[in-house]
């Protein structure tokens, strides 16, 4: 039992099984830090009062993944989701694997891409800890390969000489970067919307 | 150097599936990556690569029967195999953006298995995350191979389709032996000889 002084943060959780608009973004649910204070009374017991926090705890249910909102993945996308969920029903230690929060974490990823209309990807794993989104151009020359962490997400694009791209997105800016992600996927354009997208999003490493 | 595809037969219904890019790379104690190929050397033809294979698959079906938690809809399937060369895999360090330090490939004889060779990447220590490091690795893999060499294990036979129908070809092409018909011969003859030296029958 925690004594009168002691600080115990709780993670700031919601899960809805509606899509809601500012979902991930939204404001209120970042950067807060619940502390619970024991009440006046002597008596045993504790009640909870929020508080906003400086030194923000960002706390959601799975590292910095805000588990908001469920989106059915639908359509093209049911098969997408069927997959995922299909990998995590192997046995521990089998390659095929992914952790729990990795298959939360790559609906998530799966619903933002299915909202604003990217064509799905294909799907493979190199380990339990991630999974792989990967588009390929239509002449076979490019790949663009978005691996999900629970944590992270990274972007890499390819052609069969090198590898061309590769940045980091934060979970919280990855709505923002799909509209240029849904542009790159062609893979023949202008690749200016990944430069856009890196330099608006998230560190980058590239090189031209 | 060969890379069987081995995957769940499950998978065949799914072609969300990137089946050619499975790959299993552990992590491992000291930092660096480890995944597994075989060497063309002790397994010098289609037949010594096929057969390799389907023990593989055979022994991971079998190893799951004898904890009682095999289920046939991850029967575990050996579909064919990519080949890509030593110098390939070495080079992928020259690739600054791949994140590796050095890649090498060790012969090791695992679980009996005389073809088999370590894959080893070290990785560079300059803040790439490690998952989206073994992407790039893969990516790069994947461009250097050929292939694929497709196959169907006696014990398969009862699958249909098959899911080797499934292996993607990879941007180099389909796989063509380029060797001389008397290199083909020295590397049978000699692993033939090793074999008969090692007290092996094959």
């Amino acid at each position: 039992m925690p004594n009168r002084t002691d600080k115990v943060y709780l993670q700031a959780v919601m899960v809805s099984s509606e899509p809601e608009e500012g979902g991930a973004l939204d404001s209120r649910w970042t950067g807060q830090a619940y502390r619970i204070a024991p009440r006046q009374s002597t008596t045993s017991g504790l009640a909870a009062t929020t508080a906003q926090s400086e030194s923000a705890i960002v706390r959601h249910m799975f590292s910095n993944v805000p588990v908001i909102g469920y989106r059915e993945l639908s359509g093209d996308y049911g098969e997408l989701g069927q997959a995922l969920s299909e990998m995590t029903q192997f046995e521990q230690g089998d390659e095929w694997k992914i952790e729990p929060p990795v298959y939360e974490a790559a609906r998530y990823v799966a619903g933002q891409l299915m909202a604003k209309d990217v064509p799905p990807p294909r799907l493979f794993n190199h380990g339990p800890k991630s999974v792989v989104f990967n588009w390929t151009s239509s002449n076979n020359d490019k790949n663009l390969y978005l691996t999900v962490s629970a944590d992270k997400i990274s972007a890499l694009i390819s052609s069969p000489a090198r590898i061309e791209r590769r940045v980091e997105i934060d979970y919280s800016k990855l709505p923002n970067a799909i509209y240029a992600l849904s542009a790159s996927i062609e893979l023949g354009a202008d690749d200016r919307q990944i430069i856009l997208f890196v330099t608006g999003a998230a560190s980058a490493s590239s090189r031209r | 150097m060969f890379r069987h595809a081995i995957h769940p037969v499950s998978f065949q219904k799914r072609v969300v599936f990137a089946v050619p890019k499975f790959w299993n790379l552990t992590d491992q104690p000291d930092g660096s990556v480890l995944g597994s190929l075989a060497w063309e050397r002790y397994a010098p033809t289609g037949r010594y690569v096929h057969e390799h294979g389907c023990r593989l698959a055979s022994r991971r079906n079998e190893a799951k029967r004898r904890v009682g938690k095999y289920d046939e809809k991850q029967r575990q399937v050996y579909c064919g195999a990519y080949q890509l060369s030593a110098k390939s895999i070495r080079s992928i360090a020259s690739d600054q953006l791949a994140g590796v330090l050095s890649a090498d490939v060790i012969h090791q004889v695992e679980e009996g298995e005389i073809a088999h060779t370590d894959l080893r990447f070290h990785l560079q220590a300059d803040g790439f995350d490690i998952e989206a490091t073994k992407t790039a690795i893969i990516d790069r893999l994947w461009n250097a191979s050929s292939g694929p060499l497709t196959h169907v294990c006696h014990c398969d036979r009862d699958i249909t389709p098959h899911p080797n129908s499934h292996l993607d070809t990879p941007p180099l092409g389909a796989y063509r032996d380029n060797r001389s018909m008397a290199l083909r011969l020295w590397g049978l003859i000699r692993f033939k000889v090793w074999l008969w030296f090692q007290g092996f029958r094959f």
